[in-house]
């Protein structure tokens, strides 16, 4: 009886998504004075407003014109604390600064971590990119995670309203019906969502592995696609993501 | 029929204009200021004309970008500078970039260079000073000594010619005292 309780609560507790996160100071860069950014590195139930903590990643880095560069050595440690949260939680930051003109794609890709509500491993390789100076180029460009969204929409300068495709892809392949949670970042708290099915959106790539998203108001979105590892972790099961963030912008 | 063909023109070059936009991007590096040269989509803006203009607004250096849409140039002697890019189809765009700092910097670098030369060419010139001093005062010196051995060499002459003379006069006398 007392296990079918603990699994109940644990049933409405998961309603809250996980998402790796990596928020910049800003997406879009085009003044050298601006140039210094600075990214947030956490994991998080971005909806709801609390974050977990997260060990340093396996590693952080970047894409700049096609080479990886490990930024690891450089991300510092900080403590975060959403609107929900009673404690602040362990995460990442890092200052960067954008020195010649092109996208940027940081990347992260963490240390497993253990859900014990659902008994299982979850790793999320997450992503997200930031033009330099006005040269659009790089943003389609697959960083080669484990599970990657990559966009066929230009992940920047995006309305309020636009739509977003992207294809997923694990181990390099399309994944055709595979499931894409999306998740606004609630930074304040203010957004109250009506019922729980607003926290995450689902949606489902087609045959191709392609998903389509249209965006309901400013702000940033995570995009989570799930899939399941062929490996398991101490006999564990280990749910492997792909997570793409974006910023969205009202016309005004 | 002459309006309908302006229109589809202005379209046309307006579209070419906000899909073919370029930028430019400059930065310092070392003693040089580097300018790129791009299309949004990357691509990069070759063979275009760049002018370099300085803070009175005089042209200062000009030049063409080159396979890869790069130019470089020797930091110029202003404290600020306008870089003119043109590319081969008539777009332009500019950018402004302050070089106070730097020349500051340069300049008191060159300043202390200066001194630092300025003490050099002192010591350089004490140094040699002695050295002439030293030598045209040894010789003054040899003079001196050769000028004393010469009086010594007078004076035992001398001295030989009053012994003779002595001698003479003692002579004289005996020979009209036998007299």
């Amino acid at each position: 009886m007392i296990r079918k309780i603990y699994l109940f609560f644990s049933l409405v507790l998961n309603s809250f998504a996980h998402f790796g996160m990596i928020i910049p100071s800003s997406d879009i860069v085009e003044e050298k004075e601006k140039s210094n950014i600075n990214l947030k590195i956490l994991f998080a139930h971005p909806f709801e407003g609390k974050t977990m903590p997260m060990e340093k990643p396996q590693d952080f880095g970047l894409i700049f014109k096609g080479e990886k560069t490990s930024l690891l050595n450089q991300i510092k440690e900080t403590n975060f604390k959403f609107y929900s949260d009673e404690k602040a939680n362990k995460g990442w930051s890092l200052n960067y600064t954008l020195k010649r003109p092109g996208d940027y794609i940081f990347y992260c890709i963490p240390k497993p971590y253990f859900e014990p509500a659902e008994e299982k491993y979850i790793i999320h390789y997450t992503k997200v990119i930031v033009n330099g100076f006005g040269m659009e180029e790089g943003w389609d460009k697959e960083v080669g995670l484990k599970v990657e969204i990559v966009p066929l929409v230009r992940p920047y300068g995006l309305y309020t309203g636009n739509t977003f495709y992207g294809i997923v892809k694990f181990n390099g392949k399309e994944v055709p019906f595979c499931d894409v949670e999306v998740e606004y970042y609630n930074e304040k708290g203010n957004i109250k969502a009506p019922y729980s099915p607003f926290i995450t959106q689902i949606i489902k790539t087609d045959k191709n592995g392609v998903f389509y998203y249209s965006f309901p108001k400013s702000g940033w979105y995570g995009f989570s696609a799930i899939c399941t590892d062929e490996k398991k972790i101490n006999g564990k099961e280990v749910e492997v993501a792909g997570v793409l963030w974006i910023k969205v912008y009202d016309m005004k | 029929m002459k309006n309908e063909k302006n229109n589809i023109f202005i379209f046309n070059f307006s579209f070419f204009v906000f899909a073919h936009k370029i930028n430019i991007f400059s930065y310092k590096e070392g003693q040089k200021i580097f300018v790129e040269g791009y299309f949004s989509d990357g691509k990069p803006c070759k063979n275009s004309e760049i002018i370099v203009f300085d803070e009175k607004n005089n042209k200062i250096i000009e030049g063409k970008t080159d396979e890869q849409g790069f130019f470089s140039f020797n930091i110029p002697e202003t404290s600020k500078i306008k870089i003119v890019l043109i590319s081969d189809i008539g777009h332009k765009v500019e950018s402004e970039m302050k070089l106070q700092e730097k020349l500051i910097e340069r300049k008191t670098i060159r300043e202390n260079e200066r001194i630092e030369e300025k003490q050099i060419q002192q010591n350089i010139d004490e140094e040699k000073i002695r050295e002439i001093i030293e030598k045209e005062i040894n010789k003054i010196l040899k003079e001196i000594e050769k000028e004393r051995q010469r009086v010594k060499i007078h004076e035992i002459i001398s001295a030989f010619g009053y012994i003779l003379g002595i001698f003479g006069i003692i002579l004289y006398l005996r020979n009209q005292n036998k007299k």
